[in-house]
């Protein structure tokens, strides 16, 4: 019984520290944090860093991964089975006719279909980075939910973040 | 203290039907358990107690420290600002210090974190481990690796502190930096692999020495190449350090589970000077003995203690003794806790497969045995009593030497008197309502015309019929082996039925027949169940599965724990660029 006790209480230890704070540090909000500061480390020459301005509702943040290359995060839709994956790289083949992106003068932004009209694929450039965002539906979504995600997606600049 | 009492005389003791009563003791001038006037005051310290050592509070405060800062840093959400300073200022000289040829080294020690080498040195202690059935090291070497992993893991992302600002990175890496989890996980790795690995003392230190220089390097190493800030390798590196020192010592205690590449069971103590000068001062202080000679003995036949040979001289007298002595510790009560387990799960609930709850009730069942079996007048050894070495922890249970006496089996005939004798204990524990549960060449021993019964630690009382007849049969095949089924058969006739001791023989199959007996058998005469089936009456096989509530918790419940523990280890693979 002791011993039942003392592993019930290290595993509620664990999933205790599992759980506090997590998803504060995993989501990419538009402004000067963690997140937004990690993915500015993994594209040193990406003068923009993609970010969400404002979580749609009925959306939540799901992964969070950076490393020395490129950083992505995810959001979920909670009940539609929507999903957006957001990439940044430091450069990226866009083809088509840009345009320019409502408050961001550097940024072009080139939208494209997914194969089946089930979803929507933007890809940003602007100076030392691009970002991919792939907007997918389990079917073809309605026009005022991507335009809905679309406005979601921005961008917060490197020179206005404060490192820790 | 026990006193010697006559059976016949005490109308409390078993019933004693049709028993032939014969010496059973060695003749030997102590008594069973001497007086001894001296007592330790009330209230002293323990004699040998197992602590964590200077080192270890080291570590177990240097551990609580880094919660201490976990916590101020994730109150704040950024890092101590002095830590802050520190950490830049150290950053910043190392990062000065950037050469082609130091930035070669760096990337070639920052290697030590990488997932291959730290799953080599994960998988290469497992594999020792397992090579020396370690078993015990080895829960508490995966375990303490798999906790600070997730731990790293979990505050890792719940801190949040992102690699160092404006530096140039010149090595690999991925998501926040604090604490470093290359460094905690070659922390816990080498050190844990330091302590399952290498004997106390010389060994063990140089190991330590080693892996305190390969943690140094590493965190230095990550601070140069700009993927660490100092306080994350350090950090990380404390963490893990305490991690496997703390465990260690508290969960695999050298003094219970030393680590030992000579031959022998891994069960079985090493009598070291310590532990020696234990043995010597618990004797005199219990039993006025003074402690002459202390040797391991008959290991080999041993799995369930620390079998030895002490020769002791009374204190008043002089006169001199030899003794048998077990050895008793906490590592043999776990042994014998998973055997009964795993029996319960394999077979059932074979007979009373219920472990002891600590390591003095399992020294006093053996105690008890022995003095009832004496009281039944079961040829065997003379109880000495038991020694306490450690509260709770450790205890000698003593009895007097056979002497001359030598194990039965195929290379030492024996005349029909002795097979009467190994019969006549048989119907003599039946008749007293007892079983000795562990009939094998190792407990049967001969000399002369006598047979002695020892290792009486799996004895029963009231036992079922069917434990009876496999008591029966495991006799009759021992005695076979010295002689032959014929004779052992004709002879038991004598003392049983014809239908018990077929019986008997539908009961002896698997796991009823102990495993030096199987072995002894299929060595030397591989017919010899055959040839008793046959001189028996016949009797259909008596089942040895036996299914109950209790076997079905504890099955369950055993598989539930492996799940988790794979569920863990899954979650673990699941990041292979993370150590």
């Amino acid at each position: 019984m002791r011993r039942t006790l003392t592993v019930a209480t290290l595993v509620a230890l664990v999933a205790a520290v599992s759980a506090c704070g997590a998803p504060e540090n995993a989501r990419p909000i538009c402004r000067s944090d963690s997140p937004t500061i990690l993915m500015a480390e993994s594209v040193p020459s990406a003068s923009l860093i993609p970010c969400i301005d404002s979580l749609p509702g009925g959306w939540a943040f799901d992964t969070f991964e950076a490393d020395e290359t490129h950083a992505t995060f995810s959001l979920q839709q909670q009940d539609g089975g929507g999903v957006l994956d957001v990439q940044l790289v430091s450069s990226c083949d866009a083809t088509g006719r840009g345009v320019a992106v409502e408050g961001f003068p550097t940024v072009q932004r080139y939208r494209s279909e997914v194969d089946g009209g089930s979803g929507v694929v933007w890809i940003s450039t602007f100076p030392g980075g691009c970002s991919r965002a792939e907007l997918t539906f389990p079917a073809p979504p309605a026009q005022a939910d991507v335009d809905r995600m679309e406005r979601a997606i921005s961008f917060f600049p490197r020179d206005q973040l404060r490192p820790m | 203290m026990a006193s010697e009492t006559d059976p016949a005389e005490d109308e409390d003791s078993l019933p004693e039907t049709d028993v032939e009563h014969h010496d059973v003791a060695e003749d030997t001038p102590l008594s069973s358990l001497p007086l001894i006037n001296r007592r330790r005051p009330a209230g002293g310290p323990s004699p040998r107690p197992i602590s964590l050592g200077a080192t270890g509070w080291v570590w177990l405060l240097g551990g609580l420290a880094i919660l201490f800062v976990w916590a101020a840093l994730f109150a704040s959400g950024r890092p101590a600002s002095v830590i802050e300073q520190i950490d830049a200022a150290v950053l910043g000289w190392i990062v000065s210090l950037r050469s082609d040829p130091l930035t070669s080294a760096a990337r070639a020690i920052a290697l030590l974190g990488s997932v291959g080498l730290i799953l080599l040195a994960r998988w290469g202690t497992v594999l020792v481990l397992l090579v020396f059935q370690r078993g015990r090291t080895l829960v508490v070497f995966i375990a303490t690796l798999l906790m600070l992993r997730i731990a790293v893991s979990a505050l890792v992302t719940a801190l949040g502190r992102p690699r160092p600002w404006g530096v140039t990175y010149l090595y690999g890496w991925e998501g926040y930096a604090h604490p470093s989890p290359q460094v905690a996980a070659l922390s816990v790795a080498l050190v844990g692999s330091a302590y399952a690995l290498a004997p106390a003392g010389r060994w063990r230190t140089r190991a330590m020495i080693g892996a305190g220089v390969a943690i140094a390097l590493l965190a230095i190493a990550r601070v140069y190449l700009g993927v660490d800030d100092p306080s994350d390798g350090a950090f990380g590196a404390v963490a893990g350090v305490a991690a496997a020192v703390i465990a260690f010592r508290i969960a695999c205690p050298d003094e219970v589970f030393p680590v030992r590449y000579t031959r022998g069971r891994a069960a079985h103590l090493e009598i070291d000077d310590r532990r020696e000068d234990a043995i010597r001062e618990a004797l005199d202080e219990q039993t006025g003995l003074e402690l002459v000679s202390i040797e391991p003995f008959g290991e080999e036949s041993s799995g369930g203690s620390t079998p030895l040979q002490i020769e002791v001289r009374r204190a008043e007298s002089g006169h001199r003794e030899k003794l048998f002595g077990k050895l008793y510790s906490q590592g043999h009560l776990r042994a014998d806790r998973w055997y009964k387990r795993t029996r319960t799960i394999l077979y059932g609930e074979l007979e009373d497969e219920v472990g002891f709850e600590s390591v003095r009730r399992l020294v006093e069942y053996e105690d008890y045995m022995l003095r009832i079996m004496r009281e039944a007048e079961v040829r065997g050894v003379e109880p000495r009593g038991v020694v306490e070495l450690e509260p709770d922890r450790e205890y000698l249970l003593l009895m007097t030497m056979l002497e001359r006496a030598e194990e039965t089996g195929e290379d030492a005939e024996i005349s029909d008197a002795a097979i009467d004798d190994g019969l006549r204990i048989v119907r003599n524990l039946w008749d007293h309502g007892l079983a000795h549960r562990d009939i094998k060449p190792g407990n049967v021993l001969v000399r002369g015309d006598q047979v002695f019964l020892i290792d009486l630690a799996f004895g029963q009382i009231r036992p079922s019929a069917w434990r009876q007849v496999v008591d029966l049969a495991n006799m009759m095949l021992v005695l076979a082996l010295a002689s032959s089924a014929e004779r052992v058969y004709a002879r038991a006739t004598e003392f049983f039925e014809p239908d018990e001791i077929g019986e008997a023989f539908g009961a002896a199959r698997g796991p009823a027949i102990p495993r030096q007996l199987r072995e002894q058998i299929h060595d030397g005469n591989e017919d010899l169940l055959e040839e008793f089936h046959r001189l028996a009456p016949e009797h259909e096989p008596i089942a040895i599965q036996r299914w109950s509530v209790h076997r079905v918790v504890e099955t369950v419940r055993t598989v539930a724990i492996s799940l988790v523990l794979l569920v863990l280890l899954a979650v673990n693979l699941a990041n292979p660029r993370t150590p």
